[in-house]
């Protein structure tokens, strides 16, 4: 009997780790290996068609850190996210709300509103071009209508705002879908408790529904940050980080630095620059996170 | 403190009826007790006085107001979930003070009231913590509180002892009836199991597929039920029924096993009604044992299948001839061994007679 | 059941209710419509005034289309943007079910946190990071500019999310059906592919959509590792921005090309999206 125990329980450490072992081997070939190899780049100098011809230590990094265009490219990120993160989840989860709330016809209207999370990010950046473009675009040609006329796509300010226009029409139904399933998560009967003495579901809202929905918020915020930071597409097929090089978010710069320019030196010090700098804002915000949670 | 007077409410989803004509009023400070199977329309009912349903037709009156139409914060009624409801990310005072706070009442105030409520309750050492950390009769006295603490009009009190274990509900269900008294405010309660339906309740109303079947106190329920879903609902082990012919000289019988004589008048009442056919109804512990003589024509031949000792009483399964079974209990350990013929009487005055068209009961 | 904060809601607020969902829809709808609206307009339509309100003296005509469609660099990149997405989808399910299921059942010295955080930290790294050593990586195996090269790299920033979601459905597959299973004489590899795989399949089919779609949009990768042979869509869209400028029609027709099949894969699986997106944080 022992013998059998024993051996069926080697057979099931065996299949365990073999059904692990594809993905695990995967991941530590495909990631690991890749990011140690842009940590060699980045201290080495590259030249096409000759691989590393030197190692060149820290310079390809001071050479990063004092081009004021990388800061400029923080700069532009920063304000990308900062703008459009907070607007997404604030309509998303308020909108989550009263359709929670409202009226029948939930599941059409969540069917309609998540289509824009599977849009092709180039596809709308491009269509945003004649969207925005102050020659019959759609968004000048109504602006027009109420007198007001502004340089979208002639400006930086107009670019970026365009750009987050764009991204919060993309990926609010994001905040929107998990928000609402956070709030459908919560007991009916708790809803009724509070519904029982309050004067409008606005009460509900906030002494029931965000309190409970708040867990799930966090971790949407968090991944809507930590994409935010990472955005590309949508922007490049938008403005190519013009006019010029003034709507140049990070992944833009350092998309142009490597394929454009083929410095793959000084693209990798920029890239490993980025993660630690971006790994430190999620770690310091994910933490904050946690402690209001508690 | 009011009265609840429900006239002609009706609830339907569509073409699907829920509750159909309740008609109800209550007396003031009465504790009025919902029956009935799922689905039978007591908690919609309920959800409806409370302003969480809406009424489709009909109308509600809550002290004299009519409150169809008002949200529930104007009805001023309280309500105590199945599931408890608390709040899980407020701590018990929280809880408690949910209501008042979102009254604007005096911070001052809100603390006194809150505090008598806990003191009544036996909680106030728990008002620190979060219903998670509470058990689960806590969690229930804690639902208690909320409803207690706005002094409402009415309570609504929705199966509160579903989820709790047999030995403690008991406890529970004096507690809950001590308070009501105490509080003398008017309460409807919904509930499935009888047993508590008939302890709890100065009225109880038995519902079925969303009609009121029979309202009255536990005692006419019990005895005089109005029709074989009432009499078959209340009490148990439930009354066994028996189809059985009229037969001539006011008897009844079914096979040959089972020939009852009838008292004069209820024997008459199924003349009048020009029956040839009725159901009888005979509850378990009504069925004596006879050491009657074989050729006495009033007994129920029977033959012992299961036998259930229950401490100080008996069951037993009996079957009479090869149609029909009976549950019977009798009041005193009994041995018998399956297989062996007893033979019951019953006493007239304990028969019950049913309508088989109309399921009415026969008077 | 009735939706009761609904029905306790005043009359006015209900009339804001709708009139919200009304404004919302139309703001989610405008871009598709402005899109099918000019890929069936001449040039000069597209100008005329009036041309923002769809339909409006409404004449289609097909030359948008047939000019974008008869690109043969069109044609090409969606069958390499079809080919490459369904390439990731089936080689990240193969790789990535398995050790889901791994995770579900077993336990590791590793616990579920540091699954999440690992997951997490997946999603930090900006792809344009390892866009040199993939791309060095893709010029050494000769797998630049091949549909091969792309599904390799795609599997790999799809794999988490794969492992993720399809770990939270098999924790909810029931035990006791597989405990059945076994007592039965399956063996651990039959119950996964007889008993857990079936039972999983929504959870599976929005998995496939995701990486699906993920694969089917992505730009960064695909333009840098591609050129001629294995264009993808968002690379010939790309292109297409460059060389020719803001056309409006050529935009709305690719436009229309590139959202449609993700777009309408999104309508058959509502109801594990939100479980799948935010990988498990929510019951959708």
């Amino acid at each position: 009997m022992e013998r059998l125990e024993k051996a069926g329980i080697r057979s099931e450490r065996a299949f365990k780790y073999a059904m692990l072992a594809p993905a695990v081997l995967w991941v530590v070939g495909f990631t690991f290996f890749p990011i140690f190899s842009a940590i060699n780049y980045s201290f080495a100098n590259y030249v096409l068609g000759r691989g590393i011809t030197r190692y060149v230590g820290l310079q390809n990094y001071i050479n990063v850190l004092s081009d004021g265009g990388f800061w400029y490219s923080l700069f532009i990120t920063l304000i990308f996210v900062v703008v459009s993160v907070p607007i997404e989840v604030a309509l998303g989860f308020l909108l989550a709300w009263m359709i929670t709330v409202g009226p029948p016809g939930k599941g059409l209207f969540r069917a309609i509103f998540i289509a824009p999370l599977f849009t092709m990010e180039v596809a709308i950046g491009y269509l945003g071009v004649t969207m925005f473009t102050s020659q019959g675009g759609m968004v000048a040609t109504l602006l027009s209508w109420i007198g007001l006329e502004v340089p979208w796509m002639a400006t930086a300010s107009g670019g970026l705002a365009a750009a987050i226009l764009l991204d919060i029409w993309q990926w609010t139904p994001f905040v929107f879908l998990m928000a609402l399933a956070a709030l459908a998560a919560i007991p009916n009967d708790i809803y009724d408790a509070a519904t029982l003495e309050a004067s409008n579901h606005w009460q509900v809202l906030w002494h029931v529904g965000l309190p409970l929905a708040w867990p799930v918020m966090t971790v949407a915020i968090l991944l809507r940050l930590i994409e935010g930071l990472k955005t590309f597409g949508l922007p490049f097929a938008l403005t190519s980080g013009g006019p010029g090089t003034s709507t140049q978010l990070f992944s833009i710069k350092d998309y142009l630095t490597t394929i454009q320019f083929f410095d793959f030196g000084r693209g990798s010090a920029m890239g490993i620059l980025y993660l630690i700098m971006v790994s430190v804002v999620i770690t310091v915000f994910f933490q904050q996170m946690r402690k209001r949670l508690e | 403190m009011a009265v609840v007077e429900i006239t002609g409410v009706s609830k339907r989803y569509g073409d699907v009826p829920a509750v159909e004509n309740f008609n109800l009023t209550t007396k003031d400070g009465e504790f009025v007790v919902l029956v009935g199977p799922s689905g039978c329309g007591k908690t919609t009912t309920m959800r409806m006085i409370a302003g969480l349903e809406s009424v489709t037709e009909g109308s509600i009156r809550i002290g004299g107001r009519d409150v169809v139409g008002m949200i529930p914060k104007e009805r001023d009624v309280a309500m105590v979930f199945q599931n408890y409801a608390l709040f899980p990310h407020m701590n018990v005072f929280g809880n408690l003070s949910f209501g008042l706070r979102l009254r604007k009442v005096a911070e001052s105030e809100i603390k006194e009231e809150v505090h008598k409520a806990a003191k009544i309750l036996n909680i106030e050492h728990l008002l620190a913590r979060k219903p998670r950390e509470l058990s689960g009769g806590e969690r229930q006295r804690v639902a208690l509180g909320r409803a207690i603490v706005r002094k409402p009009k009415v309570f609504l009190m929705d199966e509160p002892l579903s989820n709790i274990d047999a030995k403690l509900r008991v406890e529970m269900r004096a507690e809950i009836s001590k308070l009501q008294r105490r509080l003398a405010v008017t309460t409807f309660y919904v509930t499935h199991d009888q047993v508590e339906a008939l302890s709890m309740g100065d009225r109880v109303v038995v519902m079925l597929k969303g009609h009121i079947q029979q309202v009255g106190t536990p005692k006419e329920l019990f005895n005089s039920p109005s029709n074989r879903f009432v009499a078959g609902f209340i009490g148990s082990p439930s009354m066994n029924f028996v189809r059985a012919r009229v037969g001539p000289q006011g008897a009844v019988a079914a096979g040959d096993n089972f020939h009852l004589i009838l008292p004069s008048g209820l024997f008459a009442a199924v003349a009048r009604r020009g029956l040839d056919q009725v159901w009888v109804g005979i509850r378990p512990e009504h069925l004596k044992l006879d050491r009657g003589t074989p050729t006495d024509d009033n007994l129920i031949r029977s033959v012992v299948e299961v036998v259930e000792p229950q401490g100080s009483t008996t069951i037993m399964q009996l079957s009479v001839g090869s149609e029909t079974r009976l549950i019977a209990q009798f009041n005193e350990q009994l041995d018998r061994e399956p297989g062996t013929p007893l033979t019951l009487s019953v006493a007239p005055e304990s028969i019950y007679l049913f309508d088989p068209a109309t399921d009415e009961s026969i008077r | 059941m009735e939706n009761l904060l609904w029905i306790n809601s005043k009359r006015r607020t209900k009339a804001i209710l709708y009139v919200v969902a009304i404004i919302a829809v139309l703001w989610v709808l405008a871009p598709f419509v402005w899109a099918i609206n000019n890929s069936f307009k001449t040039l000069e339509a597209t100008f005329s005034t009036g041309a923002v309100i769809p339909f409006l003296n409404f004449q289609p005509t097909l030359d948008s289309w047939k000019e974008v469609l008869g690109n043969p660099n069109a044609l090409s990149s969606m069958l390499n943007s079809a080919v490459v997405a369904l390439g990731t989808t089936l080689l990240v399910l193969i790789l990535g079910t398995p050790a889901a299921y791994s995770l579900a059942r077993y336990e590791f010295v590793i616990g579920s946190k540091d699954i999440a955080l690992w997951f997490l930290s997946q999603r930090v790294l900006p792809p344009v990071v390892v866009l040199v050593p993939f791309y060095v990586l893709m010029v050494k195996l000769r797998l630049l500019d091949s549909w091969t090269g792309l599904i390799l790299a795609y599997s790999t920033f799809n794999l988490a999310f794969c492992v993720v979601i399809m770990r939270d459905i098999f924790r909810d597959v029931s035990k006791e059906v597989e405990e059945a299973a076994r007592i039965e004489g399956a063996n651990l590899w039959q119950i996964f592919w007889m008993i857990a795989l079936p039972l999983s399949l929504d959870g599976l089919i929005v998995t496939a959509v995701i990486v699906f779609s993920f694969s089917w949009n992505e730009a960064l990768f695909a333009s840098a590792l591609t050129s001629q042979d294995a264009a993808t869509l968002p690379s010939f869209i790309l292109a297409s921005r460059s060389t020719r400028g803001v056309d409006f029609n050529v935009a709305a027709v690719n436009t229309i090309l590139a959202i449609a099949p993700p777009v309408i894969m999104s309508f058959f699986v509502q109801r594990y999206l939100a479980r799948g997106l935010s990988f498990g944080a929510v019951k959708g």
